[in-house]
């Protein structure tokens, strides 16, 4: 260990060349006012930087409509693959069981047929009604009927 | 030199005394109250930190980096990104060598993305160094190139520095520049101290083969 210090006594002094750099004076008394200068500052970014964070999703939406806006090409592939990915969703989707039933009203007055469509409850189809008054019978819309004085 | 008394010193008593020196000056908070206060958000403790610190910070980035603008910006960061992690801080390290670790992590990743791209900005010399005897020793008796002048010699210096591995820089410069412990230089750069010892031992025989010229 003795002889290592004395190999390497010539470059400990030169290096102590390096102890005699200084950096400008008044640096360090500048130096810890532009520190906590730069924290303000960084600390306002901060908050302001919640709200880019907020608006970040709407921004990518932004940038890809002006990209499209300036490629008529790209904006026409874009719009035929968009149709293109609702018609195969539409093609491709399971058919839901629409059961319905439609009910003639047989109106008394003449004033008017209204078809009335309602969808069985429990998938069960029902049996079709000659009249209106009669399922209301039944009691299958759930819904109290009045009677109305057509001619007043 | 002709001293000026701040204006707002208090008045000299009848007895000459000054005013102000019998108010003794309020003791500084010790470093666990300004970090607990920083923490809190009190800029002030802050920077009552950074002052103790921003000198050795900035030397040993100063040192790694050999360029004086890399090294300002350098330690205004990691001052920054301390204040920023400061809740993160658990007080198992002493918060000087937590500060040096953040500085230091951020210098080395900075000169790797530096890479070949070394530009020397060396601060000037202190006119004290021509009166310091190692120095004067160095040119004037062992330097067989005895016309070169300090400003050379630094920049010499500095070549060479900047020709060592960053873990070698920086252990030479916490160590020979700065003169930090082998325990104190392990838990900065995160290894045991025998690496430390390998490692300054290396890098003064590269050293030493760099400047060999000016060793003789």
């Amino acid at each position: 260990m003795h002889s290592d210090r004395e190999n390497f006594e010539s470059l400990r002094r030169l290096l102590a060349l390096k102890k005699y750099e200084q950096p400008p004076p008044g640096y360090f008394d500048r130096f810890s006012q532009q520190v906590i200068a730069r924290i303000r500052v960084e600390g306002v970014s901060q908050e302001t930087g919640f709200l880019q964070w907020f608006a970040s999703p709407f921004a990518w939406l932004q940038n890809a409509w002006d990209a499209l806006e300036n490629r008529p090409a790209l904006a026409g592939v874009f719009g035929f693959a968009v149709c293109g990915i609702l018609a195969s969703g539409l093609y491709f989707s399971p058919a839901t069981p629409l059961i319905t039933s439609v009910v003639t009203v047989d109106n008394p007055l003449g004033v008017a047929s209204m078809p009335v469509s309602y969808q069985a409850t429990n998938g069960m189809s029902r049996t079709h009604s000659s009249s209106i008054f009669d399922a209301v019978r039944e009691g299958s819309f759930g819904a109290q009927a009045q009677m109305v004085n057509w001619r007043r | 030199m002709i001293m000026t008394e701040p204006a707002n010193r208090k008045p000299r008593d009848e007895r000459g005394t000054s005013g102000a020196s019998e108010i003794p000056d309020p003791p500084q908070p010790d470093e666990a109250t300004l970090i607990e206060r920083a923490r809190g958000g009190d800029l002030e403790s802050y920077d009552s930190l950074v002052r103790r610190y921003q000198e050795r910070i900035y030397a040993t980035v100063y040192h790694m980096t050999a360029n004086h603008e890399d090294a300002s910006d350098l330690a205004q960061e990691a001052f920054i990104k301390a204040f920023q992690a400061l809740k993160s801080f658990k007080g198992g390290s002493s918060f000087y060598t937590w500060v040096y670790r953040i500085a230091v992590n951020k210098t080395i990743n900075f000169l790797k993305q530096r890479k070949n791209r070394n530009h020397l900005s060396l601060d000037d010399l202190d006119l004290n160094a021509e009166h310091d005897p190692d120095l004067v020793a160095l040119i004037s008796e062992k330097t067989p190139r005895r016309e070169i002048n300090l400003s050379e010699l630094q920049e010499k210096l500095n070549t060479a520095m900047l020709k060592l591995s960053e873990p070698h820089r920086l252990v030479v410069t916490l160590h020979d520049v700065q003169g930090l412990s082998h325990e104190d230089i392990g838990k900065i750069m995160g290894c045991n101290i025998g690496t430390v010892r390998s490692r300054l031992f290396y890098a003064r025989q590269q050293l030493q083969a760099h400047l060999s010229d000016y060793l003789k």
